[in-house]
């Protein structure tokens, strides 16, 4: 079909329509008169109109709604054991962060996972299990929990709970913090008052804040 | 996507209505990477069951590139114009990667309700219907893209298309029809 034929097709169908029911297969007969082709086509598009009347009357907000939702999910498309990593928190002295999904139970989970390059690196691969195992000693609310310590696909991992907000790092960018002030952040007064649980756990703590203060200066 | 210098979009969209043919491609470009942003912040902030719409994503993004809508409304019918366009290349895109991944055997996405596979091929079959009406009539490709991809009224759509209500509403009508009885002849044959 060519746009003129169209535009002729367009012309018939809209007059045909303005017709009542009754009339209409005469206006057909009349204007279609000698060009079967013309009738054909008149024909099927009047017949679709009553059938196209809710047609399309939904925009496809269902498949709009899923396709963002999606591309959310597989920015971040790795999987390592059961878990999907989103997106990446940031990067300590011993390898990545990751927020990722645990499949298995549906929760959301901080995964630290010691890089290929630095678990070659015997004492960081022993630090890291250190602090989990030092942590997960622990159950505070002002300490994130653990869940478990993996290996998977080579790379070691730690899983523990998710605490949205702001790194330490960042309030430090922001301004300079006075010892204290990084001292309360840490180890808040609270838990200063309520002792530490164990002698593990008070290294762990002057470990961080040594690590603070040298990134400070 | 960068940050666009303010005032860039009100910028492109005059010189389009000056008869810059680059303007429209520019602008297109500039509104699909503003659209998925703004979409995954608009579905982010969704809570569950609720629907989500392309018009109110447009509006917002109006009102982020260009400003106040009282501003123009020249501009603005422009401006939601390409909207439509652009939802239509998304959504088509992303039908099209869902029907790949499943003729590829890709792994079957967790959480999907079961709806898309059927609609993308619907999507798809529609984009390739819609292409050859832009051919027939182009006016009433550009009303379906308004209409159906963007979910604007019939005054939004004549605003865009700077067409009487009328127009918008015969064009409607007979493209549905066009539309619907090339997707039943796809679906027989």
């Amino acid at each position: 079909m060519t746009p003129e034929r169209y535009g002729e097709l367009e012309d018939l169908w809209h007059r045909a329509l303005e017709k009542p029911a009754a009339e209409r297969q005469a206006f057909v007969d009349t204007v279609c008169a000698g060009d079967e082709a013309l009738r054909r086509e008149l024909e099927s598009l009047l017949a679709s109109s009553e059938q196209a009347e809710g047609f399309l009357e939904q925009p496809p907000d269902d498949v709009a709604a899923e396709m963002f939702q999606v591309r959310e999910e597989a920015e971040v498309t790795r999987t390592l054991a059961h878990y999907v990593l989103r997106s990446r928190l940031g990067a300590g002295g011993m390898g990545e962060i990751f927020l990722a999904q645990d499949i298995h139970l549906g929760r959301q989970v901080a995964l630290k996972l010691l890089t290929r390059e630095s678990a070659s690196e015997g004492d960081r691969k022993r630090r890291l299990l250190l602090e989990a195992q030092a942590a997960s000693t622990l159950n505070h609310p002002n300490v994130a929990q653990i869940y478990e310590i993996a290996e998977a696909e080579g790379i070691e991992f730690i899983a523990m709970e998710y605490v949205p907000g702001r790194t330490l790092s960042a309030h430090l960018q922001e301004r300079q913090l006075r010892p204290a002030e990084v001292v309360e952040i840490v180890i808040p007064s609270r838990l200063q008052k309520e002792g530490f649980p164990s002698l593990r756990c008070s290294r762990l703590l002057r470990r961080r804040l040594s690590c603070v203060t040298k990134s400070q200066s | 996507m960068a940050e666009l210098p303010p005032g860039e979009v009100t910028r492109l969209l005059s010189a389009w209505r000056h008869g810059d043919p680059a303007a429209p491609d520019l602008l297109m470009s500039l509104v699909y990477g503003e659209l998925r942003k703004m979409a995954r912040r608009h579905s982010a902030r969704q809570k569950p069951g609720q629907t989500f719409q392309p018009t109110a994503l447009i509006h917002d993004v109006y009102l982020r590139l260009v400003g106040h809508p009282a501003k123009s409304w020249q501009n603005r019918g422009h401006f939601f114009a390409v909207c439509a366009k652009a939802m239509r290349h998304i959504l088509v895109d992303y039908a099209r990667a869902r029907q790949a991944a499943k003729r590829g055997g890709g792994e079957p996405r967790l959480s999907l309700d079961g709806v898309t596979v059927d609609r993308a091929a619907e999507l798809i079959a529609l984009d390739e219907a819609l292409a050859k009406l832009k051919l027939l009539h182009a006016r009433q490709c550009r009303v379906v893209e308004c209409r159906y991809f963007a979910g604007l009224s019939v005054e939004e759509t004549a605003e865009a298309l700077q067409v009487s209500p009328e127009t918008v509403m015969r064009d409607w009508k007979m493209a549905k029809a066009f539309l619907h009885r090339a997707l039943a002849d796809g679906a027989s044959g």
